[in-house]
């Protein structure tokens, strides 16, 4: 599996406030303060305008960060870009680890404002076409995969994989755990 | 298969995939540094490939300028534009012609290489931001594949053919000029008469002469469609641009015949190859050869071109194929009798819905904030115009999308679903359809952040757009972050670009107000600046001026533009004069930040303005002053006083070069001779007067002007002196803003 560009996403808890133009000083003191281990942070781009887009955007050598508003599912999403060495299992792993980083951080933002993450399930996103297609094939494929590197993560989490992306859109599904396994920071 | 190349090989052309081939090629010689910088930067803009803020590995984070570490270290893409920094790709869409299969792949592209959004230009392109180089051939071999390319979307080239986006279907239109328009931009797509020019060269086609769809007025060569005994030709426009001095073009030919406009661009091609000027690039735009020439002169020598140019099938291959162009709806027209109309419906259909001349069908108007499209929101379009009108779709110069063709009685239906996915904003061409250039976002060049404003704008206006008054709702708003007018502020009713202004030694991000620009009539009248405001004070500009219409306009019959015509221009000036201040830092310090971005404004100068406290002041008092003389420069010309208008422009920047002469100097000469002399040894020839990017266009205006005091004066050509002082006023105020940096610098040295 040689997929290197694919992103995850975190949802945020329905009751949370959502996150918006308030969080572009939060971004920007991001990148004064170096805050995500081992990555080279650019700009800020504010895409809160787009109802159904990006949001606000923290542009990264590695990879971009956005408060995702797609399909009306609020989240933070981070998309990598940049090669991570050793089996998809390990890229896998970094960039989760990333994902988790970004979210603590925001959780903890400075302004006050309340982010808090659905604690039991995120959403995998491929974001290459040529090596991810969309078919069935890759769907099975792909959620063969997660099974194995969640089973070795969580070994006894219960997850279902589900809301698989419509054709023509990235490959992408959401695992949803169906117990208490918490996958977010406490 | 695992690449791109070897899938998409038998779907692209042998000659787009040429040039990928030899592009990606010149990217490896690169690597191993086999090319010069320069050479490859021009290779790479000609691809579309574009650079971006930052590129040069430094940034601002509000407090210091920091180094942008990139793992390709010093390896360069062009002068001071580092390898691995994200850049800008612009995709030519020729006429604005777009159809759902490109659609989803300009969703996808943007997805998996920038930053998942699509960008429409007010050149009716695309662009994406933040994208690699190394990505750049295979976007480009997928891009290809479904028939668009990127070739010559920058660079010294023919770029982007515009043209109406209603051509075709417009009510007002003489004829449909797409296909003339597409058959210009495959001829001309890379011509070899057309590779050596000194500038960007840009082309458009309108449809009637009236509106304003085509702006064929500020093209460097422009055709209004027109009908002569029977037949389809052309009003040819020639020398007219934006650009930081704009130009009005100028009619060449009253009529020339169709089968004509091909081979005149390829001679007009040779003449400019042939005589434009190629080393100062302030200076090569197609309008200023025209203007050293003169348009006979110029014409003539493009006729004698024309003559002896070598027959091209081409030139007239496409006419032939006329009467089978055509567009080809997939509904049947309707009408809207009975339908129910969800709600918003009435309130989006008045603006955003416009009568085709072929009864019962639309076309419907797609408004988006900024431009931007996601790639969600793009491919859900895709499938909505498959749905209802099949390939019509395009993009247009005020940054929207059209669906033409839709038939009547699908329009309630079409609106819910562009409104479940935030497509249906209501108030197209309105006050809250505001045009923005990329400004401070991306651009290198952005001073001001134009987008901020733009959206800010559009906040605070569309609520209350159904309360403003007809006219004032229907104004239009153009924003550009730097004096390059890249938003094409010349031409809106009102329009802004981008500056600073240096308060007690902090930098206060500003725009320009410029009234009287014309949207009709194809850009017929270029606006002038009254003067600058803090940004953050911008959208309190809009409300005065637009309050100060509708309470002293003659009559409802007077347009905003009549108003301003009417109106002098040193009271508009006093309309915007309380806006001009700027509280101090410790008690309103949001002045000194840019719309969504919360640095401070060049942090770095505020101890200096503490520091040389009174100095400071007065040398920012004369720049005042240059600004206000220049001013009255405007109100002479509104007046008809050519010479004296040209005389206070000249003076102006003798103020404001003597405002420099004293930040260095106790005693200067108020001779004017002098004072340039002292302004070239001291500011222009040790290049501290330069731009970075203009060079030294700016300091030269003035000396210029003191070598060669012109005769012949004209209202254009005052008003373009009148456009060079206020821009050399800029440069001054700039300069000034770089001594305070250069003096704290030495200062803080001292200090360790
Ligand atoms: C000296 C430098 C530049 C000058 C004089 C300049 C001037 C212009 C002008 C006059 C226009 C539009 C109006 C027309 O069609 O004539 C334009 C278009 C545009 N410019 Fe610039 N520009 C410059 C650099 C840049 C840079 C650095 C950027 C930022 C990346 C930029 C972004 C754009 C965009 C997005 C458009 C609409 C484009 C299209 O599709 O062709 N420009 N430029
Ligand atoms: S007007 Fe200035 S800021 Fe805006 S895109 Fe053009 S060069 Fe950049």
């Amino acid at each position: 599996m040689e997929l290197q560009k694919f992103g995850i996403k975190l949802f945020f808890k329905p009751n949370g406030s959502y996150p918006s133009k308030d969080f572009i000083p939060v971004f920007h003191n991001w990148i004064k303060t170096n805050s995500v281990p081992e990555h080279m942070l650019i700009d800020v781009i504010d895409y809160s305008h787009i109802p159904d887009g990006p949001g606000i955007m923290l542009i990264a050598h590695e990879g971009h960060f956005s408060l995702d508003k797609e399909n009306n599912m609020p989240g933070l999403l981070y998309l990598r870009k940049a090669k991570i060495d050793g089996d998809f299992q390990k890229r896998f792993e970094s960039v989760f680890a990333t994902s988790l980083q970004a979210a603590e951080l925001l959780h903890k933002n400075k302004i006050g404002s309340e982010v808090d993450f659905q604690s039991n399930s995120f959403r995998f996103i491929a974001n290459d076409r040529l090596l991810a297609e969309n078919n069935e094939e890759n769907q099975e494929l792909f959620s063969n995969t997660f099974n194995e590197i969640l089973t070795n993560m969580y070994p006894s989490g219960k997850w279902v994989i589900e809301d698989y992306s419509q054709s023509g859109e990235r490959l992408a599904f959401t695992i949803n755990f169906q117990d208490d396994t918490n996958i977010i920071f406490n | 298969m695992t690449n791109w190349k070897d899938i998409l090989k038998d779907e692209i052309t042998a000659e787009l995939s040429e040039q990928i081939d030899i592009f990606e090629t010149q990217i490896e010689l690169k690597k191993l540094e086999k090319i010069d910088d320069k050479i490859f930067a021009e290779t790479r803009l000609r691809k579309g490939v574009y650079g971006q803020r930052y590129d040069n590995g430094q940034r601002h984070d509000g407090e210091q300028s920091r180094e942008l570490k990139y793992p390709s270290g010093d390896k360069l893409k062009g002068p001071e534009t580092v390898w691995d920094a994200p850049g800008m790709l612009r995709i030519k869409i020729p006429f604005g012609g777009v159809n759902p299969k490109q659609l989803r792949m300009l969703a996808d592209l943007s997805e998996e290489y920038a930053d998942a959004v699509v960008h429409i230009t007010t050149r009716q392109d695309i662009q994406y931001h933040f994208v690699h180089i190394e990505d750049t051939p295979t976007i480009m071999r997928r891009l290809a594949a479904v028939g668009i390319t990127t070739h010559e979307a920058c660079g010294n080239a023919v770029r982007n053919v515009t043209a109406c986006p209603l051509s075709g279907v417009c009510q007002d239109e003489t004829f449909d000029v797409s296909p003339y328009a597409k058959a210009m931009a495959e001829f001309m797509l890379n011509h070899p008469d057309c590779q050596d020019f000194g500038r960007k060269f840009k082309i458009a086609f309108s449809g009637c002469s009236e509106h304003a769809c085509g702006i064929v007025n500020m093209h460097d060569l422009g055709g209004i469609a027109k009908i002569r005994d029977g037949k389809n030709g052309f009003e040819i426009y020639v020398g007219g641009g934006l650009g930081a001095v704009p130009h009005q073009a100028k009619i060449m030919y009253d009529f020339l015949a169709e089968d004509e406009i091909l081979p005149l661009m390829q001679a007009i091609g040779r003449v400019f190859t042939r005589l434009g000027e190629k080393k100062n690039r302030a200076k090569a735009r197609v309008k200023f050869l025209v203007a050293r020439l003169g348009l006979e002169e110029f014409t003539r020598l493009v006729e004698e071109e024309r003559q002896i140019l070598p027959h091209d099938e081409r030139w007239t291959s496409y006419i032939d194929e006329l009467p089978a162009w055509g567009e080809n709806p997939i509904k049947k027209s309707s009408s809207l009798n009975g339908q129910v109309k969800p709600e918003g419906f009435d309130q989006w259909q008045e603006k955003n819905v416009i009568s085709q001349r072929q009864e019962g069908y639309k076309v419907v108007v797609i408004m988006l904030p900024l431009g931007d499209i996601s790639s969600h929101q793009t491919r859900k379009l895709a499938d909505i115009a498959e749905k209802y009108i099949g390939d019509y779709v395009r993009t247009t110069v005020e940054q929207n999308f059209v669906l033409r063709w839709v038939s009547e009685s699908d329009l309630p239906g079409l609106y819910e679903e562009l409104n479940a996915i935030g497509l249906a904003d209501p108030g197209a061409g309105t006050i809250v359809d505001i045009t923005a250039c990329p400004g401070t976002d991306t651009c290198k060049l952005g001073i001001a952040s134009s987008r901020g404003l733009a959206d800010e704008l559009r906040q605070m206006l569309a609520p209350k757009q159904w309360e403003l008054d007809e006219a004032v709702r229907n104004l239009r708003i153009k924003i550009s972050g730097c004096f390059n007018s890249c938003g094409q502020h010349h031409i809106a009713d009102m329009g802004f670009y981008g500056n600073s202004r240096t308060f007690k030694g902090y930098k206060v991000p500003h725009f320009q107000v410029v009234l009287g620009g014309q949207w009709t009539n194809n850009a017929g009248n270029f606006g002038l600046a009254i003067g600058a405001v803090p940004s953050k004070n911008i959208p309190q500009v809009v409300l005065k001026l637009t309050d100060y219409y509708v309470e002293n306009r003659s009559s409802k019959e007077e347009s905003f533009q009549e108003f301003f015509a009417r109106k002098k221009k040193s009271v508009l000036k006093e309309q915007i004069q309380e806006f001009t201040e700027v509280p101090p830092y410790l008690e309103d310090s949001s002045f000194y930040t840019d719309w969504g971005d919360p640095r401070v404004f060049t942090l770095g100068d505020m101890g200096v303005g503490e520091c040389a406290g009174e100095v400071v002041s007065l040398t920012e008092v004369e720049l005042q002053s240059a600004e206000r003389i220049c001013f009255e420069a405007q109100v002479e010309l509104e007046d008809g006083k050519l010479d004296e208008a040209e005389d206070k422009a000249y003076k102006a920047m003798i103020r404001g070069a003597s405002a420099l002469l004293r930040k260095e100097f106790q005693d200067i000469s108020s001779d004017p001779d002098e004072i340039v002399t002292e302004f070239k040894q001291h500011f222009y020839d040790t290049k501290l007067f330069w731009d970075r990017f203009a060079h030294g266009k700016f300091g030269k205006y003035l000396i210029n002007r003191n070598e060669n005091p012109p005769s012949n004066l004209n209202n254009d050509s005052v008003h373009r002196k009148i456009e060079e002082s206020q821009l050399f006023i800029e440069a001054a105020h700039a300069c000034y803003a770089k001594m305070m940096d250069i003096e704290k610098k030495e200062l803080s040295g001292k200090a360790i």
